[in-house]
């Protein structure tokens, strides 16, 4: 029985140039029909109890108090005593009653998307707020209580330069937060700048960034636990592993994906037919092949890497006989064996998806 | 129906000049093909045809046409294609006709295929009709066209009918022109069987299948029949015709064109241009054919997979059949193992089998850069012919080396002499006459090197002439050149596959050329790979493909498992795709690389 929930928030103030998720700018009355659908949702699953809930979005925080507080009660009576929320928040919205709001409903993690601190670059991407604004709602969530915060920056934005990284990085540093999630711009396809026809930046400037982010961080006592996660004190997102060390998770809401079983399924990314007619969520078909090789595909992006033993006993599959070529390969420089685990070295994480295609290869 | 009732005839024209759009508008008209069914180039079955907008194959087609005297004519209507590469099949199709259909666009007028085309015709003693096409397009000079056609053909156009194809218009006039003007087939239908095979293909539950223009006698169903040159006999078990839906009869007679089936396994027992006779009472000598056409483009052609090297040979076979004029050896690669080193007519006609070998036969290829037949005259005195730049002898057992070259005929707008002039030259090209067409055009004949043609001569004059000039040309002779080969290098190792054979001066700009395009093509691997070229040992270019450093996807949640997995898949076919060479992944297109190449 899974015991992780992912609810999908939809709507945003604005659309950001680089996203790809499934968003969207709605009236409230679209929003009412929304928060029907999402509680017979959450009738509907099996729901014992939650070790974490995460609210991502689209943009979670923009919903008004009494919208949040609705989506939140049914899905509150389920979590455990050590569990962790996350609310994904946009700085633009960040309010002292909703810091407030949040702290009585027992929100205990935010995960703040600001992106860059810097203010033109943030204008570049299609970010309403300013840096100040990111480092006031830092501030302010804390003075409210929220000790254990995510912090979300981009690299290898257009225009970005590594003395950029470096200086959002010292700004990161300065404010003492214990995790950072780092991506590199990936152009999506559908988004404002996929649209417009905008480049990603330069192979070798965004591998320079890469490795100037991990020795930093390294260099502050954070461990490179995922490939865009960094962590100091062990403050890992325990919900973002779920999804790397093959467990299951609800996922509910217009334009989410869950597991249940072992079987991913996606929600509808259609508002209109959500509102109307419910998830409708289609069922991805894998062979137990391909979900074992979906569970090496995640594990190795964590430094905790693949259960070998586990991974054997739940799919059946000698892993030493079916992989032999891609171990010898890569065994040494890119990957490491020990105490029954195959992790990737930091050399490995930075061409995983070459690997993977090996693996892949072997299936 | 008696032979004067019958007509077969081609149409035959400049590349897009509306012989397919014609070919429609007539099978229209005469009820051929209902109207339900019609669709655009309806004789192009080929999807790659339909795709391109060109025919590469002929067709052949019987119609029924009732004529404005009372009275009934068949058609054979053969379908040809264009372009230079194929006049190949144009002539084949010539040769089972007894007329052709001139198309000349009234808008361009006469074009370098369009000259080509009628001289064909003309070796063939054809009568032609010529038609003026596109008059509807607000460029259209009909009466410049006539007379540039009078003077530069010697055709008599004071009856060319005008019309557009694409409408419709005055298409029915030129139907009664073929019946009044074309001549009916001429052959004994007394005299002992003579059918001269001019097309066949395999069909996997009936065998060969050949496709013959009946000259004299008559063919049955039971008949034994006898080929020529081969000496095979077989028992007929079908024959027919194609409306262009196949039809069986219950017989061809004299002056028709059709089909014959006959349970043939073997493909190599029908020759296209051999003569089909009777076995028990065969005829005294074979019918002329027609001039055989050298290849004049070689390849290599290896599978990706090398375990699928019978699959290629077996598709070569099949695809021959039809395609006379392709031919294939075996031949072997360091860097890509078993292949077969084939001849084409030109760059289409390669790309064209290319393209077949992987659609219909569902192969993945490799082609190596082509290359033209070169005369090695070695200091032994003795001569050898390659066709393969990894054949070249050392430089030191090498007199001296000839090369192909062509006479090229350039139809081009005045304003574009200098221009193409000064291309001829940059190719090597040497002066040989220019003529006045009219008051707008000019034809340039230069002697030309093939392998400047095969290289990227007609993308330059294009580019050059904003499209507006045409091209002919035909095999010359062969002259003296300063080659050499270059050999490309991937991370110090000598890729035979990759070998080119160079005009000693272009040389450097090549190889330049060269290792840039291939950094382009392979993708980075794990470690830097030096990309070089050289010549004799000697290194004239160099680049390097860096190491690959970053390949990870930043995000990978739960809602982006399947996403990513299909990006991984896409690498992974990608990766497929690759031979490895040492240690070096180099994708399908690098060998292709010398052809795409900016060296300017």
């Amino acid at each position: 029985m899974a015991k992780s929930c992912y609810v999908h928030i939809p709507f945003c103030g604005s659309i950001c140039y680089y996203c790809g998720f499934c968003k969207s700018v709605s009236s409230n009355a679209v929003k009412e029909k929304w928060i029907d659908q999402i509680h017979k949702e959450i009738q509907n699953k099996p729901i014992s109890s939650l070790d974490t809930l995460y609210f991502g979005g689209g943009t979670p925080n923009i919903l008004s108090k009494e919208m949040f507080r609705a989506l939140s009660l049914p899905l509150m009576e389920f979590l455990d005593s050590d569990y962790e929320w996350t609310v994904e928040c946009n700085p633009e919205f960040i309010t002292e009653n909703q810091l407030q709001e949040f702290q009585q409903l027992g929100v205990n993690r935010l995960s703040i998307g600001v992106q860059t601190f810097q203010d033109s670059l943030l204008q570049k991407i299609g970010r309403h707020h300013s840096s100040k604004q990111a480092m006031n709602s830092i501030n302010l969530s804390r003075e409210f209580g929220f000790h254990n915060l995510s912090v979300d920056l981009m690299y290898g934005l257009p225009g970005q330069s590594l003395d950029n990284v470096i200086r959002d990085l010292e700004t990161f540093f300065s404010l003492g937060i214990d995790h950072l999630s780092i991506y590199s711009l990936q152009i999506e396809e559908n988004s404002i700048f996929g649209k417009k026809g905008i480049r990603s930046c330069d192979d070798e400037l965004e591998a320079d960034m890469f490795e100037q982010i991990v020795k930093m961080c390294k260099n502050h006592g954070f461990e490179h636990y995922e490939i865009s996660s960094f962590a100091r004190n062990q403050q890992y997102s325990k919900h973002n592993l779920s999804y790397w060390t093959d467990q299951d998770y609800y996922g509910i809401g217009c334009g989410a994906v869950g597991r249940e079983n072992g079987i991913l399924y996606e929600n509808t990314k259609d508002l209109v037919s959500y509102c109307d007619r419910g998830p409708m969520p289609s069922f991805i078909s894998e062979t137990i092949q391909e979900r074992a090789f979906d569970s090496i595909m995640m594990a190795l992006r964590t430094q905790f890497g693949l259960d070998v033993t586990a991974w054997q006993k739940r799919y059946g599959l000698d892993f030493f006989m079916q992989y032999k070529n891609v171990l010898k390969k890569y065994l040494g420089t890119y990957l490491c064996f020990e105490k029954n685990h195959l992790f990737p070295t930091e050399q490995g994480m930075e061409i995983l998806n070459t690997i993977l295609v090996d693996f892949l290869s072997e299936n | 129906m008696d032979q004067k009732h019958i007509r077969n005839f081609s149409i035959i024209a400049h590349i897009d000049h509306g012989k397919s759009t014609l070919a429609d508008r007539i099978l229209e008209l005469t009820d051929t093909v209902e109207k339900r069914e019609m669709r655009d180039q309806i004789l192009d079955s080929m999807d790659l045809e339909r795709e391109r907008g060109i025919t590469i194959k002929l067709n052949a087609v019987q119609l029924i046409y009732h004529a404005k005297n009372g009275e009934d004519y068949i058609f054979h209507l053969i379908d040809t294609p264009g372009h230079v590469d194929f006049s190949y099949e144009v002539s084949r199709s010539l040769a089972a006709c007894d007329g052709a259909v001139l198309v000349v666009d009234a808008a361009q007028g006469v074009q370098a295929q369009t000259l080509a085309n009628v001289y064909l015709a003309l070796e063939n003693d054809l009568e032609i009709l010529p038609v003026l096409n596109k008059v509807d397009l607000p460029s259209a000079q009909p009466e410049v066209v006539k007379e540039e056609i009078e003077n530069l053909i010697g055709l008599d156009c004071s009856d060319a009918i005008e019309i557009s194809a694409k409408s419709g218009l005055n298409v029915d006039q030129v139907l009664e022109q073929i019946v009044e003007k074309l001549p009916s087939p001429s052959g004994d239908p007394q005299a002992p069987l003579q059918a001269l095979v001019f097309d066949s293909l395999y069909d996997s539950y009936r065998g060969v299948i050949a496709f013959v223009s009946v000259k004299n006698g008559s063919i049955k169903p039971k008949d034994k029949i006898r080929f020529m040159a081969t000496g095979a006999e077989y028992e007929v078990i079908d024959v027919g015709v194609r409306t262009p839906k196949e039809i069986v009869k219950n017989s061809l007679q004299t002056g028709e064109v059709g089909w014959i089936s006959a349970a043939i396994k073997n493909i190599e027992d029908v020759r296209v241009g051999d003569t089909i006779t009777s076995a028990n009472a065969p005829c005294e000598a074979p019918l002329h054919g027609y001039r055989e056409m050298n290849p004049m483009v070689y390849c290599g052609l290896y599978p990706v997979d090398n375990a699928r090297y019978e699959d290629l040979k077996e598709a070569l076979s099949k695809l021959k059949l039809n395609d006379a004029s392709l031919t294939f050896e075996p031949e072997t690669s360091q860097a890509l193992g078993f292949g077969f080193r084939c001849g084409f007519l030109g760059l289409l006609h390669m790309d064209v089998v290319e393209e077949r070998l992987e659609r219909e036969y569902n192969l993945d290829l490799i082609a190596t850069s082509p290359s033209v037949i070169y005369h090695v005259f070695k200091t032994d005195k003795t001569m050898i012919a390659i066709d393969n730049p990894s054949a070249l002898p050392p430089a030191q057992n090498i007199d001296h080396i000839e090369e192909p070259y062509v006479r090229a005929e350039i139809m081009v707008p005045k304003d574009y002499v200098g221009a193409m002039m000064e291309l001829c030259q940059a190719k090597r090209g040497e002066y040989i006459d220019m003529q006045v067409i009219d008051d707008l055009r000019m034809n340039m004949v230069y002697e030309l090197p093939l392998s400047e043609i095969i290289y990227d001569f007609f993308d330059k004059m294009k580019s050059y002439t904003k499209g507006y000039a045409s091209l002919d040309y035909h095999f010359s002779r062969y002259k003296p050149s300063a080659l050499v080969k270059m050999d490309i290098l991937l991370n110090g190792q000598v890729i035979d596959a990759l070998s080119t054979i160079v005009f000693k001066d272009f040389a450097y700009n090549r190889g330049n050329a060269m290792t840039i395009k291939l950094k382009k093509i392979i993708p980075k691997q794990q470690f830097e790979i030096p990309v070089q070229a050289a010549i004799g040992g000697k290194i004239i270019a160099r680049t390097n493909i860096k190491a690959l450093r970053k390949n990870v996807l930043a995000k990978c949640y739960g809602g982006d498992i399947s996403r990513k997995k299909k990006l991984l898949e896409k690498q992974k076919e990608g990766k497929k795709r690759m031979k490895k060479v040492g240690s070096v992944e180099i994708p399908q297109e690098a060998f292709m690389a010398v052809l795409s190449m900016d060296d300017e």
